[in-house]
């Protein structure tokens, strides 16, 4: 893409280089872990880098998209730091040629400096306008979060992603800018603080100008909120310190950072406050929202809690550090140190780490008290479905009764029914003149005949009756439960070609859940029985929950049954790893 | 005091954004610096703006987030020009992301610079914040996100996007540069003490 606008380029910087520091956490084991990855201790310390997870361990084979990084171990302590060359090659948009390579210095403080001489921006070599160097700036700080991304542990990545809340990649860094010169060259570094164009040119750069210096050797040294220029042609007089200063403000950059962080836990937990009170009375499933949401911030909690522990084991070590290259600098090193307020910086971090220690305290305080709440609110809403159970229960109860009578008084109304059925029956055999001889016997005889009359109909209503009822309950049901990966287009592609008899789906924000009933028509495959089947799976995540069987004969061997409940499913739709490297061994 | 061609666009891009409560019912409006950067970004770009140009800031955004954006320095200086002169009042409040969100009105005296600004310098600002298609409809200026600016006409719903987000490339050549740091060579000292 190009520059959309004409540039006023007013400031430029000679024979550029570009710092660029952060901090993360790492440590002795981190470093070790990282020096294995770049095989450190290798013959050949260079290899090709790439952002690809292997998911399946165990094949011999794995794909990746074209390859753009390639890094060579420089130096390394396996413990204690890395130096590598990265050299990044990604494609750009027509017209924009890049050639990247930069030094990148990881130390078990978690220090991590990237840096590199710039030869050559838009054609023209060893002079950079601050215009066109905001650009560069721009695109060295997202190519170098993909370096560093690469190399993380998984550990470290999570930590990022609870810091940043999934975007890492836009943590902010501090930005170095050196020069050997700077054109046009003024008197004194103050004459750029004009307040005009060339504080607006150092501004672009470093953010609001807080600081601009002339070093006793003619160095200037301009200080920014996000960023520092150096001009000096003396750079190794004061190297050290310049690594000194990149670290303390990285770490002052990540506290601003860490803050931000922590209050907004601070107003999740309050989100959450406010989300139980005001709810708990009309939502219920406010407990369970809480109970996620409470998860969700206790656990970013505890990762903030271990950053802190990082912080402070930094901050430790960099204390001594600090103290140690005091009282060794030279008078142009103290110079530096002094102008640009190093121990200022780092006294300013190490308070800040001790007020961080309050305040991730209360909120894990915080989160603690919600939980009590949640569990309180949780509680109550036992107690009170536990009434309206026994409510309904009651009801149950007094239906049960209600129905208990009906039932009896319907059985008097069959019994009758029945009666008057034989009778009418029976009327209809007398009239035709069938019993005219036992009339001549007495009509007690007759009376009892049409007594036996109405009892065999009676009982045989009664038995109807008991068959229909059984013929409509099962008299098997089975339930297995899978919880396993499927293919669920291939499920489907099965359910298509059955009678499916009904579906149910059930959804919420995570899951659809279906479940899929039919009856089974292939007497052979089933031990001769037509079987009712229902599948329960979750649509959403490819997950088979389980299959419900129902017999109408009790007696079939269960066993089999389930073995060919299994063969179903396996043979199927159940999802399996196909590990093809090991296809044809043995 | 005199403003440059510039500070008189400023002033009339403010103004047409924010003005004082006009009824007793109505409210005071601010024109928020998220939206009045991107706006100028717009001006600037199309050339309104003569003497501003814009680079790439790393900005922390109201989400909490950092990105890089298209940012005029002129632009923000003569902002703070304009205030210094009194024109301008500014007011911070606390965003519901523990951020900060600043706003921007004319004052009184701002105001009536404001009436006094030329038509052709009116022009050029109201040919990008005003609807083509109806009849000079003022456009609203939303945010979807925080990653995306856009122009939107109240009345036809139109939309224009504002690519204060897209930051340019430039081509460059690099080579890695070895410092001396403090931790590679005098770590072993240290550590023992």
């Amino acid at each position: 893409m190009v520059i959309r606008d004409e540039l006023e380029e007013i400031l430029f910087l000679k024979t550029p280089s570009i710092i660029i520091s952060e901090w993360i956490p790492f440590g002795n084991n981190q470093i070790a872990a990282l020096n294995h990855k770049l095989g450190s201790l290798e013959r050949l310390k260079s290899t090709l880098l790439t952002a690809l997870v292997d998911e399946f361990p165990q094949n011999a084979i794995f794909e990746s998209d074209p390859v753009h990084s390639r890094i060579v171990v420089n130096d390394f302590d396996m413990t204690r730091f890395v130096e590598f060359v990265a050299q990044v090659d990604i494609p750009e948009a027509e017209g924009i040629v890049q050639e990247e390579e930069f030094a990148v210095h990881i130390s078990e403080q978690g220090l991590v400096v990237f840096a590199l001489d710039l030869i050559e921006v838009d054609g023209i070599a060893n002079t950079v306008s601050l215009d066109k160097l905001t650009r560069v700036n721009a695109d060295l700080v997202v190519d170098s979060s993909t370096i560093l991304d690469t190399l993380l542990t998984h550990n470290q990545i999570r930590i990022l992603d609870a810091m940043y809340r999934g975007k890492s990649h836009n943590r902010g860094k501090f930005i170095m800018a050196i020069g050997e010169d700077i054109a046009p060259h003024l008197k004194s570094a103050s004459e750029y603080r004009d307040g005009e164009d060339y504080q607006n040119e150092l501004e672009q750069i470093i953010g609001t100008l807080e600081e601009a210096e002339t070093l006793k050797d003619g160095s200037f040294i301009f200080v920014g909120t996000l960023g520092s220029i150096l001009v000096t042609q003396n750079l190794k007089d004061f190297e050290d310190f310049v690594g000194l200063y990149a670290l303390v403000r990285a770490l002052d950059l990540f506290m601003d950072e860490y803050f931000a962080r922590l209050w907004l836990g601070w107003d999740e937990s309050l989100h959450i406050r406010r989300m139980i009170l005001e709810q708990s009375e009309r939502d219920p499933t406010i407990v369970t929202k809480a109970k996620e949401a409470l998860s969700r911030v206790g656990a970013d909690g505890v990762i903030l809690e271990t950053l802190k522990q990082y912080l402070i084991e930094t901050v430790c070590f960099t204390k001594k550090q600090v103290n140690h290259l005091y009282e060794q600098a030279s008078p142009a090193q103290r110079e530096f140190a002094e102008k640009v307020h190093i121990r200022r910086f780092f006294d300013r971090v190490e308070s800040r780490i001790d007020d961080a220690e309050k305040v991730v305290e209360g909120l894990k305080r915080e989160v603690e008290g919600l939980q009590s709440v949640v569990g309180t609110l949780a509680d109550k809403q036992m107690k009170r479905m536990y009434e309206a159970l026994q409510d309904s229960s009651r009801s149950t109860e007094e239906v049960l009764v209600a129905s208990e009578r009906s039932s009896h008084a319907l059985t008097i109304i069959e019994v009758i029914v029945a009666g008057t059925l034989a009778l009418a029956f029976f009327e209809i055999l007398s009239i035709m003149g069938l019993f005219e001889g036992l009339f001549l016997l007495g009509m007690g005889i007759v009376f009892l005949l049409a007594l036996g009359a109405w009892a065999v109909v009676a009982a045989g209503l009664f038995f109807m009756m008991r068959y229909l009822t059984r013929k409509s309950e099962p008299h098997l049901s089975m339930n297995v439960r899978f919880d396993q990966p499927i293919n669920v287009s291939q499920l489907e592609s099965y359910l298509d070609s059955r009678p499916v008899k009904s579906r149910i789906s059930k959804q919420d924000g995570v899951s659809d859940v279906l479940k899929v009933t039919w009856s089974e028509t292939d007497k052979d495959r089933w031990l001769g029985e037509e079987p009712t089947l229902s599948i329960t799976y979750d649509a959403r995540n490819s997950y088979l929950l389980s299959v419900a069987a129902e017999f109408d004969n009790p007696n079939i061997d269960r066993g089999k049954m389930r073995a060919i409940i299994n063969q179903e499913v396996e043979r199927f739709f159940l999802k399996r790893e196909h590990n093809r490297s090991c296809d044809k061994v043995g | 005091m005199e403003l440059t061609k510039d500070q008189q666009k400023l002033v009339f891009l403010i103004g047409s954004y924010a003005h004082e409560k006009q009824t007793s019912d109505d409210q005071e409006h601010w024109f928020k610096d998220g939206p009045l950067l991107a706006v100028m970004y717009v001006l600037t770009v199309e050339g309104v703006f003569e003497t501003y140009d814009y680079a790439a800031m790393s900005i922390l955004c109201l989400d909490g987030y950092r990105r890089f954006m298209n940012i005029s320095r002129e632009g923000v200086d003569d902002l703070n020009d304009l205030r210094e002169m009194g024109l301008l009042d500014h007011l911070k409040i606390s965003t519901s992301q523990y951020g900060t969100v600043t706003g921007y009105r004319l004052t009184d005296k701002g105001r009536e610079v404001l009436a006094t600004i030329p038509n052709s310098e009116r022009e050029g600002v109201n040919a990008i914040i005003r609807c083509s298609d109806c009849e000079g409809e003022l456009m609203q200026i939303e945010c979807e996100n925080f990653e995306r600016y856009f122009f939107r006409c109240p009345v036809c719903n139109c939309i224009r996007e504002i690519r204060i987000f897209d930051i340019e490339d430039v081509s460059y050549i690099s080579k890695a540069k070895f410092l001396r740091l403090p931790y590679r060579n005098d770590h072993n000292s240290v550590k023992e003490e």
